[in-house]
């Protein structure tokens, strides 16, 4: 796969990775999920969003 | 890997004593990210909540962060930016051609020992973090000293590996602190949003209502003195006075092809001086509505009840991404006083007395306090810069005298600084301001003061001469 293709789909990546940052909240606040679901996604959204921004750099 | 590092260094071109030339120059939109990421930093996990312990009210601060920010943006676009475009030199050079070298020393070994204070109390933001699984006693809004060998254990392993990161890898702690400053806002948003319905907010039309009552209610904790919506405008517009009216981003905006760019320092008002200090205000009061008005304060423990583990590496990684590049700042700044010395032997000694500064939890617990009188210590250098290079030609007075005249030290503009902060001393102590409002008289002394004494001091050099 070319650098600038796989560039995109980590940036894609990224953004997943802030959106699982701030979607949950919004989730729990109008009762979708419960507090410990909120916070585990978004921790899994920070490793996403550092993993896969730190290797965009690296390219 | 030091070897690799200083050649690294060594390549690298920053035009510290010429201007910058066009094809270096940047768009705005370098500046855009660039403020937004710096001004939301580990900071903004402790105004946002000082302000909600002082008592101030919701709609006090909504409009003052209005105003004070507007004011801050205003500053920097129209007194900083100027001034940086045109002569496109550093802070420091210029005032070497103002002030002489040995003043601009002094100014240094000053501006270095603030950058010290500021990191040290960010590595103590981030040790509230660090010893949440060690169940370290947290420090209080009355704590001064530090509160346990274990706080001063955490602090100094923190400390430690924060000055040889800052002694090896700058530029990479620079590029991390890019890429996690998206990331850290939206946790700022996110952490307040999710703890909303604890407070009572279960719709968008419960929030003002919930906002007046239990978030900033106008009713400071115990201990704490009353803000007014005045001390939010004076403290949005002066917690970067060294920034801009201390001139301070002279050495950033010299790269901005227009004065313009200015403007872009809203992203950082706005995004982090706006939002994050809402946002981490909202935290703290549901810890306060939780703990029934509990006067601990540690940013860490509050950020993991929001948000999980996320939360926690949040306020550690703000706090240490403000405390890296400060603390290389200020060894900078230390460095240009002993030019002769190794720069990571002067990073090591400036992280030692950082760390020893972030011992104490005073430095936390007082930091809105702190952040006015860096901005005020500061404030009168950048006005002597302005009055230097706006009203002295009007005035048929030299501009960049030291350098015109080979003096080292430039005596209207040292007696300026210095009698400036003895006014700003004597307002506060007779007049019973606050230090959060003495910036705005300030600035109009020293700009009388250095007219007098430049205007008494440049003729009497000229007839010695």
């Amino acid at each position: 796969m070319k650098s600038g293709s796989l560039n995109i789909i980590m940036w894609i990546i990224a953004f997943i990775g802030l959106g699982l940052t701030i979607i949950p909240s919004f989730l729990l606040f109008s009762g979708g999920i419960d507090s410990s679901a909120c916070k585990t996604l978004m921790a899994v959204g920070m490793v996403v969003w550092f993993a896969a921004r730190i290797s965009v750099k690296n390219q | 890997m030091l070897g690799k590092f200083k050649k690294r260094l060594n390549t690298v071109v920053e035009f510290e004593q010429v201007p910058v030339p066009e094809k270096n120059q940047k768009s705005w939109w370098s500046f855009l990210g660039m403020y937004a990421g710096e001004h939301t930093a580990g900071t903004e996990f402790v105004i946002g909540p000082l302000f909600v312990a002082h008592g101030v009210a919701a709609m006090d601060l909504i409009i003052g962060l209005v105003v004070g920010n507007l004011l801050a943006v205003l500053s920097w676009a129209f007194i900083c930016a100027p001034i940086a475009v045109k002569e496109r030199i550093t802070l420091y050079y210029k005032m070497q051609k103002i002030c002489g070298s040995r003043l601009t020393t002094i100014y240094n070994l000053v501006n270095a020992l603030m950058f010290c204070f500021l990191a040290g109390s960010m590595i103590a933001v981030s040790a509230t973090a660090v010893g949440i699984p060690f169940n370290l006693p947290m420090p209080t809004l009355e704590d001064w000293l530090p509160t346990s060998f274990m706080w001063v254990v955490i602090v100094v392993v923190i400390g430690m590996i924060t000055t040889v990161i800052a002694m090896l890898g700058y530029n990479q702690v620079s590029r991390f602190a890019n890429i996690a400053a998206p990331w850290m806002i939206l946790i700022f948003i996110s952490a307040a949003i999710a703890v909303l319905p604890e407070v009572g907010v279960n719709s968008a039309s419960d929030f003002w209502g919930v906002a007046q009552e239990r978030i900033w209610t106008g009713i400071p904790l115990e201990g704490q003195s009353k803000f007014t919506v005045w001390h939010v405008i004076f403290f949005a517009w002066f917690c970067n006075m060294a920034m801009h009216i201390g001139m301070a981003d002279m050495s950033i905006l010299r790269y901005a092809r227009s004065w313009k760019a200015g403007f872009t320092s809203a992203a950082g008002m706005y995004v982090g001086h706006y939002i994050a200090w809402l946002a981490s205000g909202i935290l703290y009061a549901v810890f306060l509505y939780k703990s029934q008005n509990s006067l601990e304060f540690a940013p860490g423990p509050v950020a993991f009840y929001a948000a999980g583990v996320a939360g926690a590496i949040c306020v550690m990684v703000a706090g240490w991404t403000t405390a890296n590049p400060t603390i290389y700042r200020a060894g900078l700044a230390v460095q240009s006083i002993l030019p002769h010395f190794k720069t990571w032997k002067i990073t090591f000694i400036v992280g030692a007395v950082t760390t020893l500064a972030a011992c104490f939890p005073a430095l936390v617990m007082k930091l809105l306090e702190f952040v006015a009188l860096y901005g005020l210590i500061l404030m009168p250098m950048g006005a002597v810069i302005f009055i230097d290079f706006h009203l002295f030609p009007k005035f048929n007075l030299k501009e960049d005298y030291a350098k015109l005249s080979g003096i080292r030290f430039n005596w209207a503009a040292g007696l300026t600084w210095v009698l400036t902060l003895i006014c700003c001393w004597l307002m506060s102590k007779f007049l019973g301001l606050e230090i959060f409002f003495l910036g705005l008289p300030g600035w109009f002394i020293a700009a009388i003061l250095y007219v007098l004494l430049g205007k008494y001091y440049q003729s009497q050099k000229i007839a010695t001469v």
